[in-house]
C-alpha cells in the first residue's frame, strides 16, 4: 500500500476562504475583493465565537512573575481570555491560589494584609487585572506562575498565512466559516451549512479536550452573583 | 465528403447560382469563410482547437506571465500547469495544477513578493495575460492548455479541420452570410426564406455537431463516448 508519509497538510486562510465560498455555492473565479474582506473578518469573529466555547488547549500557555512585597495586583497578557490555574513558588515548593469572586474580595476586610498569597480575584477589565490576597509579606521571594487561555491569533489572508487551529479542528473551521459566510452569500445555505458546522465544533471539541478522569467533591460555602 | 478550398467555392458557387469568378463574389469570399469559421469556432468547443503550450517559464518574482503565442494566440485559457522542481522538464518532474481564481483573490492573499514560493493559483489578467500566486520564487516552466483560432481556410490553406469533418455545417453557415450578399434577407428580396432556412439548417447541424464533440469529451448525455444510452431503471 502507498501512503503519502507526509503530515503537511495546512491550508491558509485563503485556501479556507476559497473552500468555504464553494460551500455557499460561490466558484473562486467569481470572488471579489468583498468576499475577501467579508471573508476575512468572518474567520477572525468565529475564532472569537470559540474563544467564548471553553477551552482550546492549543492556546493554553503560561507565565511567571515574581512578586515584591506589598504588591496588590498585577496584570497578567493582555490577550488572555481565560484564568486557569495559579500558583506560587516559594524554595521550588509550589502552591496552588484559588480564585474567589469580586463579592469575595470585597467581603475582605483588610486588603493589604501581607502574607502567603492563597487567592485571587481576576477582575476582567479591558486591562486584566488580578489582585491578590493576602498580598505578599517580606518572609519569602514569592514567584507567580499562571496558565491561561490566549486570545487565538489574527486570521490574516496576506502572505498565504496558516490559521491558529491545529489540524484536528480544521474541519470545523472550514464548516464554521462556510455558515458565517452562508448568512452573507447564501442564505438559502445556511440550514444545511449551520447544523453541520455545529455537528463538526463538537466532534472536534471531542479531541480538543484531556482525557483525563474527573473528580467533582463539593464544596459548602455561600455564593455570590 | 470533406471539402478543399477549391471544392468548397465550387460548391458555395453552385448553391448560389453564382459564379465564383465575379468580383463580387471574389470580394465576398473572405468574409463569409470567417463567419462560418469564427461562428463555430465560438459556438462549438472543439477538442481541434485545443493546444498545449509549455515553451515559455515565468521569472522569478514576477507575478504576472504572458501566455506564449508562437503556437497560436490562446482565446480560452483552460488549465495552467508548472513544472517542478524548477529546471525539469515537465515530463520529467511534478506538474503543480494551478487553480483559477478571481484576480482579487490574489491581490488579497498574495498581495506582495514577500511571499514567494511554487505557484497555486493563477487569476486572467487580461486577454493575453495571466498574473500567479505565490509570487514564483523560481523561473518555472509553465504549460498552458488551451483554445486558439485556427489558420483560417484560403487559397494557401485548402483544408480545415471544419472544411475536413463538418463540411455540412461549415456550407450552412456560409449559406447564412451568403444569403445576405444575395439580399435574400428581407420581405422584398427574391427570396426572403433563404436565410432563415439556412439559419434552421445550421442549427440542426450545429446541435448534431455539437453532441458529437461532448461525446469525445465524455461528456455527453450518456456521460461517455458514446451515443446517448439508455438509462437503467434501477441505478
Amino acid at each position: 500500500m502507498a501512503t503519502s508519509n507526509t503530515y503537511t497538510f495546512n491550508p491558509s486562510l485563503g485556501e479556507f476562504v476559497i473552500n468555504a465560498f464553494s460551500r455557499c455555492g460561490v466558484r473562486r473565479t467569481e470572488i471579489t475583493a468583498q468576499h475577501m474582506e467579508d471573508a476575512r473578518f468572518e474567520a477572525n469573529l468565529l475564532m472569537s465565537d470559540w474563544a467564548g466555547d471553553g477551552i482550546n488547549l492549543w492556546e493554553v500557555t503560561n507565565a511567571s512573575i515574581n512578586l515584591s512585597q506589598g504588591q496588590t495586583t498585577w496584570q497578567p497578557q493582555s490577550n488572555i481570555v481565560f484564568l486557569l490555574d495559579v500558583y506560587i513558588t516559594v524554595n521550588a515548593i509550589d502552591r496552588l491560589i484559588m480564585p474567589i469572586s469580586r463579592s469575595d474580595y470585597a467581603a475582605i476586610a483588610n486588603k493589604y494584609q501581607q502574607g502567603y498569597p492563597t487567592s485571587y480575584w481576576f477582575d476582567r477589565l479591558q486591562t486584566p487585572t488580578v489582585y491578590l490576597w493576602p498580598v505578599p509579606d517580606q518572609d519569602n521571594t514569592y514567584t507567580l506562575t499562571y496558565w491561561f487561555m490566549r486570545q487565538a491569533q489574527d486570521s490574516v489572508l496576506a502572505g498565504g498565512t496558516q490559521i491558529d487551529v491545529p489540524w484536528y479542528y480544521l474541519d470545523a473551521f472550514a464548516w464554521g466559516l462556510a455558515a458565517r459566510l452562508a448568512y452573507i452569500y447564501a442564505p438559502d445555505k445556511v440550514q444545511v451549512l449551520q447544523p453541520r458546522a455545529q455537528e463538526s465544533w463538537l466532534r472536534a471539541l471531542q479531541v480538543g479536550s484531556e482525557n483525563v478522569p474527573m473528580k467533582i467533591s463539593p464544596q459548602l460555602r455561600s455564593y455570590f452573583r | 465528403m470533406s471539402l478543399t478550398y477549391t471544392t468548397y467555392v465550387a460548391q458555395i458557387s453552385n448553391i448560389m447560382a453564382v459564379s465564383s469568378a465575379t468580383t463580387q463574389f471574389q470580394t465576398m469570399l473572405p468574409g463569409m469563410i470567417d463567419y462560418a469559421e469564427q461562428r463555430i469556432y465560438r459556438e462549438i468547443d472543439l477538442l481541434q482547437t485545443v493546444i498545449v503550450n509549455n515553451s515559455a517559464n515565468c521569472t522569478t518574482d514576477v507575478r504576472t506571465f504572458s501566455l506564449p503565442t508562437n503556437l497560436g494566440t490562446f482565446i480560452t485559457v483552460q488549465g495552467i500547469n508548472i513544472a517542478t522542481p524548477v529546471g525539469t522538464p515537465i515530463d520529467n518532474g511534478q506538474r503543480v495544477i494551478l487553480q483559477p481564481v478571481a484576480r482579487e483573490y490574489i491581490d488579497a492573499v498574495w498581495n506582495s513578493n514577500i511571499n514567494t514560493g511554487t505557484p497555486k493559483v493563477f487569476a486572467m489578467l487580461d486577454q493575453f495575460t495571466i498574473i500567479l500566486g505565490p509570487w514564483p520564487n523560481n523561473n518555472y516552466q509553465v504549460e498552458v492548455i488551451g483554445t486558439i483560432r485556427p489558420t483560417p481556410l484560403s487559397a494557401t490553406n485548402t483544408t480545415t479541420f471544419l472544411t475536413t469533418y463538418l463540411p455540412d455545417l461549415f456550407v450552412a453557415a456560409s449559406m447564412i452570410f451568403a444569403s445576405g450578399y444575395q439580399r435574400d434577407f428581407g420581405s422584398q428580396a427574391d427570396n426572403p426564406q433563404q436565410s432563415a432556412s439556412w439559419e434552421l439548417q445550421y442549427e440542426k447541424l450545429f446541435a448534431s455537431a455539437n453532441a458529437e464533440e461532448l461525446r469525445k469529451k465524455f461528456s455527453g448525455l450518456g456521460w461517455t463516448s458514446y451515443s446517448n444510452m439508455p438509462s437503467s431503471a434501477v441505478r
